[in-house]
């Protein structure tokens, strides 16, 4: 990384990609590359899961099924990222937030679009599906 | 050699991991519930305990650590600090060993420090002399977090 007064030897360049298996979730991988956010639902308690589950630790059943979720969130915190982890360097500092769905249920993602000083919990975002320019299906929030 | 600290109950529990499926985003589920487990193996109840070494792996979380572990009520962290109730001759002594940003939070060993911290305290037998804890009940309660917060061991011993 940076240099340092110090002695040192450098290693090799760690890169991991680790392969993670979404058979259980293929939906909901799909459905972000056509702009549709799912969760899952159980069929015995009710429960909603974001990111989706396939099973459900509440009451063990593994009847569950897929919700497409509306758009309309509410901010319920939020924090702006400075200082970046290695695999984020390349971004510029950005900002992550959470923010309750209409539905209920909770959703952890980057809020884009806003001035930092125009962020405020409370208000109101839509939650939008894309893929990265890297090709990577994700999901982030946006102005309404 | 001869005075013998015993483990009068240990609670742990998991929580959620993700940080949107949290009921609540000023405290630990995990932390709540190992400590409820504790106090009921060893019964006894926080008013009890002479002295604690929480997890202070960032100052917010020693704050919510006090809280989380019944050490006040929710919301009066700060006000336990600010009054002086964590230091020596306070009503609940915490971290006389400097805590865990003062050790440098060895990780795994954090853990084995605090459960370190506890016996020599309980023995009367402090490092340092000047931070020796008074003992009423001789009972000592160690908090240890792990991972995002997503588990929790509390450790009480007794002497």
């Amino acid at each position: 990384m940076s240099s340092t007064s110090m002695p040192v030897i450098k290693s090799r360049p760690i890169t991991i990609a680790p392969e993670i298996p979404i058979s259980k979730t293929l939906k909901f991988w799909e459905g972000l590359k056509q702009g549709k956010v799912y969760a899952t639902k159980c069929k015995g308690c009710g429960k909603l899961y974001f990111p989706p589950s396939a099973d459900c630790p509440r009451c063990l059943s593994t009847e569950l099924e897929w919700i497409e979720l509306s758009n309309e969130a509410e901010i319920e915190t939020f924090t702006h990222v400075v200082i970046r982890p290695t695999t984020f360097q390349q971004n510029k500092p950005y900002t992550v937030a959470i923010g309750k769905l209409k539905e209920g249920v909770k959703v952890l993602a980057w809020l884009t679009g806003f001035k930092l000083s125009e962020i405020k919990v409370g208000m109101k975002v839509k939650l939008v599906a894309k893929v990265t320019p890297e090709g990577n299906p994700t999901y982030e929030f946006v102005p309404p | 050699m001869d005075t013998p600290v015993w483990v009068a109950g240990i609670g742990y529990s998991s929580g959620t991991a993700n940080l949107s499926r949290r009921l609540d985003y000023v405290g630990l589920e995990a932390s709540v519930l190992a400590s409820q487990r504790a106090y009921k193996a060893a019964g006894v109840t926080p008013s009890q305990v002479d002295f604690a070494e929480v997890h202070d792996c960032f100052t917010i979380a020693e704050i919510l650590a006090y809280e989380d572990i019944g050490l006040c009520a929710k919301g009066e962290g700060a006000k336990l600090v600010r009054e002086g109730q964590t230091e020596i001759g306070g009503r609940i002594p915490v971290n006389m060993d400097g805590g865990l940003k003062s050790k440098g939070h060895p990780i795994g060993t954090t853990g084995c420090s605090m459960i370190y911290e506890l016996t020599r305290q309980l023995r009367e037998e402090a490092v340092e002399k000047s931070r020796q804890v008074p003992l009423k009940n001789y009972i000592g309660l160690a908090h240890n977090v792990g991972g995002t917060g997503h588990y929790c061991y509390v450790t009480i011993l007794k002497r």
